[in-house]
């Protein structure tokens, strides 16, 4: 097990006898547990005292990362750039709420007729970035078929870059326990319906190769989600799947895919010197 | 006359444009700031802004009005640059894929553009240089830490990791920054003699 880094101020082995590294960084940021101690035995030790002058200067050092500093009128430029984008990136985030809603365990024979309406409506869009009929339930929200478009595909995208971003979270953390995997395992939970959804979208628009992305993906959500132990064994495995499998990769491919249809939204390069 | 966070968030929210615009004028300067710190390019942290402010709007019916406007965005803006270096992660490795290497491993590594290098002297470039070689949660929590001041149990909720991580993401930062730094400060050194 492992020792907490103020718990013991010296290094374990008994020939070097100094603070370790941990122990001044804490205390270079006042939060060593035990300060005093640690104040002492830097007055004693010349090592000590100067590997820590050392860290100071290095930190101190780090404080001089310049930012250059906004203009005045930065705020009505960001402004400029988002007031477009507000309706529909407001509208997309109900849109897929909404949709995530239909994909509950336990849904009514009506509610899930809906759903199942929706699956065809979303897999005709799903498949060609175009149409959607105006009887769905996008429509109720009054908005334009380009509108309903660009939303469908935010959504898509945005749920294929969340996929995406938990595997490869997943894929780099760090097998030692020392980073906390609960809030990947809520990502998996939420994405699950989204990607239930699509799969049954793209099945119905005969996109076999799409659906069998999300066919895999979903199931290594479903692995994901339920893993007992993520900072174990289980993550051991975790890990070798998304290396080993393509996966990840063909989400990838699927996610550019549905990126080259998105309708192309200005970037930040022409929001000028800040 | 000026109104308070919580009345613009609250006419916000009831879909005021107005109201958010104002947010917007008000914390855009901050949140840059913080944004530039950590990404540590201009266009990112650009786009981090701008994708904090986006994603701040379509979650104010979710916004606690107990809690500071500030602070929500703040940490909204922490998990944009995160995504947003964490895309860059993907789309660098998507580029230059590495033989025998872990998939996607490898760290972000931004060479300075000429801006940066015209610009900013020695120092500023060489610390810079080390802030890019960390990895995302490592620089998140650094930046936290070290110029937002934040204590590392409340950076450790902003990451939603749990404390002892955050303590050991500030300390293989910190590490590294002294592997990045530390030869280039004894040179400094011994040409300052």
């Amino acid at each position: 097990m492992s020792q907490r880094p103020d718990q013991d101020l010296r290094n374990q082995d008994p020939a070097v006898q100094y603070l370790r590294e941990e122990d001044l960084i804490l205390y270079f940021y006042g939060e060593a547990r035990n300060t005093e101690d640690i104040r002492q035995r830097l007055e004693t030790s010349d090592t000590d005292q100067k590997r820590y002058n050392e860290l100071c200067r290095m930190l101190e050092l780090a404080s001089e990362m310049p930012v250059p500093e906004p203009h005045e009128d930065y705020g009505a430029r960001v402004w400029r750039r988002i007031q477009p984008k507000l309706d529909e990136t407001a509208a997309a985030d109900r849109f897929r709420r909404w949709l995530e809603g239909f994909l509950g365990p336990r849904l009514p024979a009506r509610r899930l007729m809906t759903g199942a309406a929706l699956v065809a409506l979303l897999a005709i869009a799903f498949a060609a970035g175009r149409q959607w009929p105006s009887h769905d339930a996008a429509n109720e929200q009054g908005l334009s078929a380009a509108g309903r478009e660009r939303i469908l595909l935010v959504a898509v995208g945005e749920h294929l870059e969340r996929s995406e971003m938990l595997l490869i979270e997943l894929a780099n953390a760090p097998r030692d326990g020392s980073f906390n995997l609960s809030s990947e395992l809520r990502l998996a939970e939420e994405l699950l319906p989204a990607n239930r959804l699509y799969r049954q979208a793209a099945s119905r628009a005969d996109q076999s190769g799409i659906a069998d992305v999300l066919d895999d993906l979903e199931r290594l959500l479903l692995d994901i989600a339920h893993c007992p132990e993520l900072a174990g064994d289980g993550l051991d495995e975790l890990q070798s799947r998304i290396r080993s499998g393509d996966t990840l990769f063909r989400v990838q491919v699927v996610g550019s895919r549905v990126q080259r249809l998105e309708p192309t939204t200005p970037t930040s390069s022409t929001l000028g010197d800040v | 006359m000026t109104l308070d966070d919580k009345t613009l968030v609250a006419q916000a929210t009831a879909g005021d444009q107005e109201s958010f615009r104002q947010l917007v004028e008000i914390h855009s300067r901050d949140i840059f700031r913080l944004a530039y710190r950590l990404t540590g390019r201009r266009e990112d942290a650009d786009d981090v802004v701008q994708e904090a402010f986006l994603r701040a709007y379509r979650s104010l019916d979710r916004f606690d009005s107990r809690s500071r406007f500030g602070t929500w965005l703040h940490r909204i803006t922490v998990n944009c640059a995160m995504d947003h270096l964490r895309r860059v992660q993907r789309e660098a490795s998507r580029r230059e894929p590495a033989e025998n290497e872990p998939i996607l491993a490898k760290q972000i590594s931004f060479e300075p553009g000429p801006d940066r290098l015209a610009s900013s002297g020695q120092i500023e470039m060489q610390v810079e240089r080390a802030l890019d070689n960390l990895s995302p949660i490592e620089r998140a929590a650094f930046v936290l830490r070290h110029f937002e001041q934040l204590p590392i149990t409340d950076i450790g909720h902003r990451l939603g990791s749990r404390t002892s991580a955050t303590k050991h993401a500030v300390f293989r930062a910190v590490r590294k920054l002294r592997q990045e730094l530390g030869p280039w400060m004894e040179t400094r050194d011994v040409t300052a003699t």
